[in-house]
């Protein structure tokens, strides 16, 4: 049960390009949602979301899922100066890849059919592993592969990194990385998942969530990797647990008994009781359905429910990015030893029983993060500051 | 690199299988897509020849449903609506979720999506499962898209051959175990390997894997292109009586990429 | 009514491809939800679609939806109701 180093991270959100800054907006409370208009949704009221204000290098990238992804990742390199001839192998979690570029070229194509002529540089964006080609290209990756299991895929990402360590690899990243798109905007809106007037983590009244976009990356290292390259780790991933609901597969199971068997794994892996963890960033996407069941799940494996908190109203939901992006504040709440706030909360539900702790500096030791997606698809992670076992 | 053992493996093949569909359960019949349809066929004729239950799931897609979601934005830009179901079964998990419960298998569900590279990418996904995560229940599945094949004039010559492969739709089920014990066929996969400009078939004959002996080697070409073409090709080897060790290439224009999997008898 | 109630059966059997079930086959007072036509959560949100897109209906959340969705009377009921005026 060996422990992966964290030796870099990088995040780009709608808070702001790069950790520290986002952390900053994560540590304020900052409410991230804003009216979206960055094209027509056909809503009668377009939703509130987190968009990237601005994407860095946008331009030269073939798409804005790419472009996020690779300023994230050049973040979370940046720490190696000389990789002395060690591989990188890159694991890439995305829901849509670049899905906002293949949608606008499906669409004229339905009004113009010449516009087929352009299907070979317009079509393929969707296509995930396209994305990863890509980082491996500007990257210098060796390897890779494309995970895509909707908004747990982040943290599914962040676990098999640290497994390929065990299995020989010597430097793992893990980006992932989603950009909205009017699929996946009027995709949730279909399924009534979205709240009108912004998610409400843990509040009585909140009714759905609220889509963000970004990435976020984190360079996990072996132990010879860390010697090698001289570089002090940041955190250490300790545990890792991939578990599936068997109960539905747009609504979480009501008593959260997958969720529950995930944080277990992911504690037994890291060799921790529940009393070792010091905060929970939760998956907490603010759906009436999910919140019950994340804490029904904590209270079955928590004697004593630590402080947790959700990161969504600030980040907006950012699918595939949202389990690695929200893991690197988790890895800063560490760092800097404070519990996270939770904004958009405001009134506590009964129902629920518990309610997300507020911003205090507090030693940390370990973090779990959670992240939970369609089709009952969980996933867990406990990061540390030091390795255990 | 490592090996597993193939307990069982079963196909569905629609260009070559007609009785596929008298399989599908009533109640998958009326809303799910197609893929799960064969995913779910294949799987049900995989366990039905073992006598295993697996413990966790990997899926491998290059497209995942994408005829559901040409659907759902068909609706949005035609009339303005799109329809829930078609979202659900766009998302290129859905069809492992739908396996886990209706399987009722509760270990690790992944999902891996890199193209023609995407079973080789599974079987490499492998080597992160813990030994209580096995046997697990690898399937890998693609349907060919009308859209596609129209728009396929139009796309580069490599994503050309991938996409008109004869053996580009259909689902293979593989059941794994980690001992090598049993006198079973056992597999081993590169996993995607990026390979930039280099020649496919240069990167091919550097990347072959050295378990000893001269291996026969079948380059996606031969391999009947598709993004399948990998496992079906897994599924002629299992079913061959006199096979002899086979290394399958697969390559990934779009990421410019290949893969390589191994089948020892 | 009577009308509404007979184009809103055949309406939910084509959206929701119920293609062993006639339309006088549904019972308009049984419940909707995990009722006789085995239809789930799910395929409420198409009922959904069904009620914007031919009527120009929407249900504001979901607590009025599991009213509306209890009965082919009750979701009758509610378009007639609700339905923009002409």
């Amino acid at each position: 049960m060996t422990a992966a180093a964290i030796i870099g991270m990088g995040a780009i959100c709608s808070a702001a390009a790069g950790v520290e800054r986002g952390f900053e907006a994560i540590r304020q409370g900052t409410d991230g949602l804003s009216r979206f208009d960055a094209f027509e949704t056909g809503l009668k009221l377009a939703p509130l979301c987190s968009p990237v204000k601005q994407v860095p290098g946008l331009s030269q990238a073939p798409n804005r899922t790419a472009a996020m992804a690779l300023c994230a990742a050049q973040e979370a390199l940046a720490p190696v100066h000389n990789r002395r001839n060690l591989k990188l192998h890159i694991i890439v979690a995305t829901t849509v890849a670049g899905m906002s570029r293949s949608e606008v070229f499906y669409r004229k194509f339905r009004e113009d059919p010449t516009t087929a002529a352009l299907a070979a540089q317009e079509l393929g964006h969707h296509e995930p592993t396209a994305l990863s080609g890509f980082l491996c290209e500007n990257l210098g990756g060796a390897s890779f592969c494309t995970l895509s299991t909707a908004c747990s895929t982040g943290l599914h990402a962040v676990g098999m990194a640290k497994r390929s360590l065990t299995q020989g690899a010597d430097l793992c990243l893990a980006v992932g990385a989603d950009a909205l798109s009017l699929l996946t905007i009027r995709g949730f809106s279909s399924l009534m998942l979205i709240d009108p007037s912004g998610c409400k983590p843990f509040d009585k009244r909140r009714a759905g969530i609220s889509l963000g976009e970004g990435a976020a990356a984190m360079l996990l290292a072996s132990e010879k990797a860390v010697r090698l390259l001289g570089v002090a780790p940041l955190a250490f991933v300790t545990g890792w647990g991939a578990t599936a609901d068997c109960h539905h597969m747009t609504a979480p199971h009501p008593a959260g008994d997958g969720a529950m068997r995930c944080m277990r794994a992911a504690l037994n892996e890291a060799g921790l009781t529940p009393a070792k963890i010091g905060l929970i960033v939760s998956h907490g996407t603010a759906t009436p359905d999910n919140d019950l069941a994340e804490i029904t799940a904590l209270s079955s494996v928590f004697a004593v429910v630590p402080p947790f908190c959700s990161l969504k109203r600030t980040l907006g939901h950012t699918l595939a990015a949202s389990g690695i992006l929200e893991a690197v504040f988790a890895v800063c709440a560490m760092q800097h030893g404070c519990i996270l706030p939770t904004a958009g909360f405001q009134q506590p539900d009964e129902a629920i029983g518990r309610s997300p702790a507020r911003y205090r500096e507090q030693p940390l030791e370990h973090v779990l993060k959670n992240a939970f997606g369609f089709g009952g698809n969980n996933a867990a992670a406990v990061i540390s500051r030091e390795a255990t076992g | 690199m490592r090996y597993f053992s193939i307990i069982s493996a079963a196909a569905v093949i629609p260009s070559v299988d007609e009785a596929w569909a008298g399989e599908i359960p009533a109640s998958m019949r009326r809303r799910d897509p197609r893929i799960w349809h064969m995913a779910h066929v294949a799987v049900a004729r995989c366990i039905a020849k073992s006598q295993s239950h697996p413990a966790s799931i990997l899926t491998a897609t290059a497209l995942g449903a994408l005829d559901e979601t040409k659907n759902f934005l068909d609706g949005i830009y035609s009339d303005g609506f799109g329809s829930p179901k078609n979202f659900i079964a766009s998302v290129h998990n859905g069809m492992a979720g739908k396996l886990s419960l209706d399987l009722k298998i509760p270990g690790p569900n992944l999902t891996l999506c890199d193209g023609p590279n995407s079973f080789a990418s599974a079987i490499a996904a492998c080597e992160c499962l813990y030994a209580s995560d096995f046997p697990v229940l690898v399937v890998a599945v693609d349907e060919s898209v009308e859209l596609l094949d129209r728009l396929s004039p139009h796309l580069s010559e490599p994503c050309r051959r991938v996409i008109a492969g004869s053996k580009r739709e259909g689902a293979i089920a593989f059941i794994l175990s980690d001992t090598l014990a049993g006198g079973y066929p056992r597999i081993g996969s590169t996993g995607p390997l990026f390979i930039g400009n280099v020649k496919p078939d240069e990167a091919f004959n550097n990347n072959i894997p050295n378990a000893g002996g001269t291996p026969t080697v079948i380059m996606p070409t031969e391999a009947g292109g598709g993004f399948i073409a990998a496992a079906v090709g897994a599924f002629d080897f299992i079913a061959d009586p006199r096979r002899a060790r086979t290394v399958i290439g697969s390559f990934s224009p779009s990421s410019k990429s290949i893969s390589l999997i191994d089948l020892c008898p | 009514m009577e009308q509404l109630i007979e184009t809103l059966k055949k309406q939910i059997i084509t959206s929701l491809k119920l293609s062993d079930v006639a339309p006088q086959d549904i019972d308009v007072d049984a419940p909707l939800i995990g009722g006789p036509l085995g239809i789930d959560s799910i395929d409420t949100l198409e009922l959904l679609v069904l009620l914007e897109k031919e009527y120009g209906v929407t249900v504001p959340d979901v607590n009025v939806g599991r009213q509306v969705f209890s009965s082919v009377k009750s979701l009758a009921e509610y378009i007639k109701k609700n339905r923009p005026k002409e």
